[in-house]
């Protein structure tokens, strides 16, 4: 058949010179981006927008990375497990619906589309709501039963299909024939459909390994899996890691899908091959049982953080002294956090929110107070860090690391002098400035721009989205995580980023330069917050208490390139390092510094005002 | 032996087979012929076991098997489209039944290069079903049923989807194969010719029922309802009433047509409603005015086909029906009569030829 379509026909249909252009036009734009991508895994610099030569470095990095590891084992555990609930669930549906007429059967088969018609993340937040419903926890069983639940309908309508075209009479044949049912499925009815069943489950392995929306809202502690971690990533801004690893994703899903469609096509996997491919297969499965098994059996500790935000030296010391086992998870930014908590996932025992978002917490309840007798080092934290704003109690958080948001600049495209907000939005720099992408910061800067007293009168308020509404038409985007990339590549001239990317972006050449504006700049401390229904309370406490010593306090800032309010640990610190403008800022820039906080009824206000900018 | 008692079959409110009542004899080659929808498939599939028997009772060998499962059943069958296992050669299709039995393998091997060598597919053994021809496939259904030995053989319409030549081949065959195996043969069929060239006896069914059960020639000759009679060949149906009737002579009054004479008799009784059947090569066109033991219409030529061995007339008659009539070429030659359209002619048969049927 497949000769008589390819052949080429006498009407000279296909043979114009436009129709190959589009073609081939069409077959580039669909595969550069990925070409592109896996060029620059190889790439020796940091940047993926800048070639500097051929490196195999980023491969050696993430082959040693035991975060990634983890979340790959995590991934592939998901994936085999969904694989073969959704295989077998799937062919039995197939054949009740294929095979008999039953009341409701119509209806069953258009639900079955369901999950491939409706968008993922409305599946995802749907599950979220049911497995939240029924108590079940978000962990390994919630991910398996949502990836089991869409894979199953694709594997569903693969095998309805081949049943559709393999002989009903076949059946009778073989009963006919002297063969009882279960020979008939055994012999008859299985070897014709096991090439759409083979290719089924290839197809809902992959699904489950490249899934993303559905495993966001699912996942819970400690199950998160490779595309949450390459997500989680990218907080730290792209780097040629994250190439590398989408490289191997990317030969790993074309060569599951190459061998599924060799086995629909028919090609057999000859025998030498096939043993040692499921002995393989085997193993892999045996070792992730026998691992997930075994850390049910120890003390842990799962910490919900920003990606890249502790140090992982800090954390084997701990469960060397302690014997406990960290688990890491990550979101990618703070409302992210927070909703996931307010949509009610457990399990966590150690969080790390800003400033406003504790305020938050600490009102609707989703922290508790920490036992602070039972953190002894707090006596190392810098009294001015304690007792904030947002918890004038004190007793809810321990600041973590404290930075802020400032102006970097390259002296290359920029003469003027720079000194504060308002000399970001110059004409002349219009589509070469870079804002971060957020509510807070954006208004904080708008208010400051036009002199305003920050307060809740509302027709500051609109003065100032005005303001936003007419900066926006200069600048490039708002952005939080590409500014080193933008900065590196002379696309960005002027940006408004944190500091920490700023410390980065000035070891990138002293055409770089930092401004901390007149007018101010606003402050973000992290802190330390346990959840209300932490399941190991103590050991968070103990975490704390532990990672508040000044020699592990020193180590993580050396990790993590933020300040922490440990004055004895940044003692300890090179010198290079505890005098650095832009890590450390000076008393009297801390002075002029603000806090963001909670807004309360305001901040309704202001997310109209903001949606109202981010839309124009 | 397989016997059918009083056989039902329903469909919801519908009544697929009704009250069906047969005995099939050991080694006989029975067909069941009829339309498209008459009820022979469903037949078919109750003796084999995969259509629930609404009511009535299949007994073979006096067991009652109503209740059996398919595999359960000394039965085997020839599906319409073979429905070859395709993930199995030509060997494993044959093998298949002997497998599922676990028969040892020396066993199968001879007994399955027995059916071979019957059904002809020496040196195709290996092959997928894929690979073969209609024919071949069909060669392939015949021997994986055979293989073994059932004591009935249900074939539905098994040539219907070879095409002509080769179904009249494999028919020939089919045949020959028969008597050589000796087992009881069903047989199902829309096709007449297939029937009556095959057939030791044949059952014509219409919606559901038995219309008439015999032996080719009984069914041909000597049709006993009007839906057998204009199913099998062609015929001339007419309607009548039977205005004498004795011993020696039945008169037939014709509706618009006129009064016809037939020679043999049941003792009909007078004033019944009756169809007169007779079928077109029975009748000839002539010029000559009627022996007095014949019957004899006038009509005008109204079409006329040319076949090679036979001419096909229509005539119509004075009250306006069309009589057909076939006439053999070489006799028109022999008696040099040749007829033209809108010619003036006698149609003339013996008062022997033609048979009643209850209206």
């Amino acid at each position: 058949m497949a000769g008589n379509i390819s052949r080429s026909n006498d009407l000279g249909i296909g043979k114009g010179i436009l129709l190959k252009i589009i073609t081939f036009g069409s077959i580039i734009f669909l595969v550069s981006p990925l070409i592109i991508l896996m060029i620059f895994s190889f790439n020796s610099g940091k940047t993926v927008t800048q070639w500097e030569g051929f490196s195999m470095r980023w491969y050696t990095n993430i082959f040693t990375d035991y975060d990634l590891w983890m979340s790959v084992r995590n991934s592939f555990l998901i994936a085999i497990a969904s694989t073969a609930l959704s295989t077998i669930l799937g062919t039995l549906a197939a054949l009740a619906v294929g095979k008999y007429a039953f009341k409701g059967r119509e209806l069953f088969q258009n639900i079955l589309y369901i999950p491939v018609i409706l968008p993922e993340i409305i599946f995802g937040i749907s599950l979220l709501a049911l497995f939240l419903l029924i108590k079940l926890p978000l962990g390994f069983i919630s991910v398996i039963c949502a990836h089991t639940t869409f894979s199953l309908s694709f594997v569903t309508l693969i095998v309805l299909a081949k049943l559709a075209n393999v002989d009903k009479r076949i059946e009778e044949a073989s009963l006919d024939l002297g063969a009882n049912r279960w020979q008939t499925f055994r012999y008859v009815v299985f070897p014709n459909l096991a090439p759409a069943i083979i290719s089924g489950a290839l197809f809902a392995f992959t699904l489950s390994i490249d899934d993303f929306i559905v495993t966001f809202f699912t996942a819970g502690v400690s199950s998160a899996t490779l595309p949450l971690k390459i997500y989680s990533l990218i907080k730290f801004g792209v780097s040629p890691a994250l190439n590398a690893v989408s490289t191997i994703l990317i030969i790993f899903t074309v060569a599951a899908l190459s061998v599924s469609n060799g086995i629909q096509k028919g090609v057999k996997v000859s025998k030498f091959l096939k043993y040692p491919l499921l002995g393989l297969l085997g193993l892999i499965l045996i070792y992730f049982t026998v691992s997930f098994f075994e850390k049910g059996k120890i003390k842990n500790l799962n910490i919900y953080n920003f990606s890249n935000y502790l140090s992982p030296k800090v954390i084997a010391d701990f469960e060397k002294e302690y014997g406990v086992k960290v688990s890491l998870n990550y979101y990618n930014d703070n409302e992210e956090l927070l909703s996931r908590l307010q949509m009610g996932v457990t399990g966590y025992d150690l969080i790390i929110p800003s400033s406003f978002i504790v305020e938050i917490m600490r009102k609707t309840g989703l922290i508790q107070p920490i036992d602070t007798s039972k953190i002894t080092n707090l006596r190392y934290i810098d009294k001015r860090f304690r007792n904030l704003p947002y918890d004038p109690s004190g007793r809810y958080y321990i600041p973590y690391a404290y930075g802020f948001s400032a102006i970097v600049y390259n002296n290359q495209f920029i003469t003027d002098s720079i000194t504060g907000w308002n000399d970001m939005y110059n004409e002349k720099y219009r589509s070469n400035i870079l804002m971060v992408d957020d509510m807070l910061e954006a208004f904080f800067v708008g208010y400051k721009c036009l002199g305003f007293v920050r307060d809740t009168d509302e027709v500051k308020l609109d003065k100032v989205t005005d303001l936003l509404i007419k900066q926006k038409q200069l600048i490039l985007k708002y952005e939080n995580n590409m500014a080193v990339e933008y900065m590196a590549s002379g696309d960005v001239w002027i940006a408004q980023s944190w500091n920490g990317y700023i410390a980065k972006i000035l070891r990138k050449g002293p055409q770089f330069k930092m401004v901390i504006p007149k007018e101010g700049v606003l402050l973000f401390v992290d802190n330390m917050c346990i959840p209300t229904n932490a399941p190991n309370k103590e050991i968070a406490e103990q975490f704390i208490n532990f990672l508040l010593r000044p020699a592990n306090s020193a180590s993580n800032i050396e990790t993590i390139l933020y300040a922490m309010p440990n004055p004895d640990a940044v003692k300890l610190l090179a010198d290079s390092l505890k005098n650095n403008r832009v890590i450390f800022p000076s008393d009297q820039m801390l002075k002029n510094m603000n806090i963001s906080k909670d807004e309360g009824e305001f901040s309704k206000k202001l997310e109209k005002a903001w949606t109202k900018v981010k839309i124009k | 032996m397989l016997e059918l008692k009083n056989l039902t079959k329903t469909y919801g409110h519908q009544n697929v087979v009704r009250d069906v009542s047969l005995v099939i004899g050991k080694g006989e080659f029975f067909c069941l012929l009829g339309p498209s929808g008459c009820g022979k498939t469903t037949i078919l599939r109750m003796i084999a076991g995969f259509e629930k028997v609404s009511a009535g009772n299949i007994l073979l060998d006096g067991v009652d098997i109503t209740e059996r499962a398919p595999y359960q059943r000394d039965v085997n069958t020839v599906f319409q489209n073979y429905a070859l296992f395709p993930n199995f050669d030509v060997y494993d299709n044959i093998a298949y039944s002997l497998m599922i039995k676990k028969r040892a393998a020396e066993e199968i091997a001879e007994r399955v290069e027995k059916v071979v060598k019957l059904a002809g597919l020496t040196g195709f053994e290996k092959r997928m079903p894929g690979q073969l021809s209609g024919g071949q496939q069909q060669r392939v259904a015949l021997a994986r049923a055979l293989i073994n030995e059932p004591r009935i053989l249900l074939l539905d319409e098994p040539l219907s989807a070879l095409d002509k030549k080769i179904a009249e081949q494999t028919r020939m065959e089919l045949a020959e194969l028969q008597r050589k195996v000796g087992i009881t043969f069903v047989f199902v069929t829309h096709n007449q010719v297939e029937a009556l060239a095959l057939a030791d006896r044949i059952a014509v069914m219409n919606n559901g029922i038995i219309e008439q059960c015999d032996q080719p020639r009984e069914i041909y000759e000597h049709p006993r309802s009007h839906f057998v009679a204009d199913f099998i060949g062609s015929m001339n149906v007419l309607k009548g009433i039977i205005t004498e009737s004795n011993p020696l002579i039945t008169h037939v009054e014709l509706e618009d047509v006129g009064m016809i004479r037939l020679s043999k008799s049941d003792n009909q009784e007078t004033g019944k409603p009756v169809i007169f059947c007779i079928r077109p090569e029975r009748m000839k066109v002539s010029l000559i005015e009627p022996k007095e033991y014949e019957n004899s219409l006038k009509g005008v030529i109204r079409s006329k086909v040319y076949l090679g061995d036979v001419t096909h007339y229509q005539v119509e008659l004075h009250g306006g029906k069309l009589i057909k009539v076939i006439a053999q070429n070489y006799l028109l030659q022999l008696s040099n009569e040749f007829y033209e359209l809108g010619e003036e002619v006698f149609i003339n048969w013996s008062q022997t030829s033609g048979e009643l049927i209850n209206a």
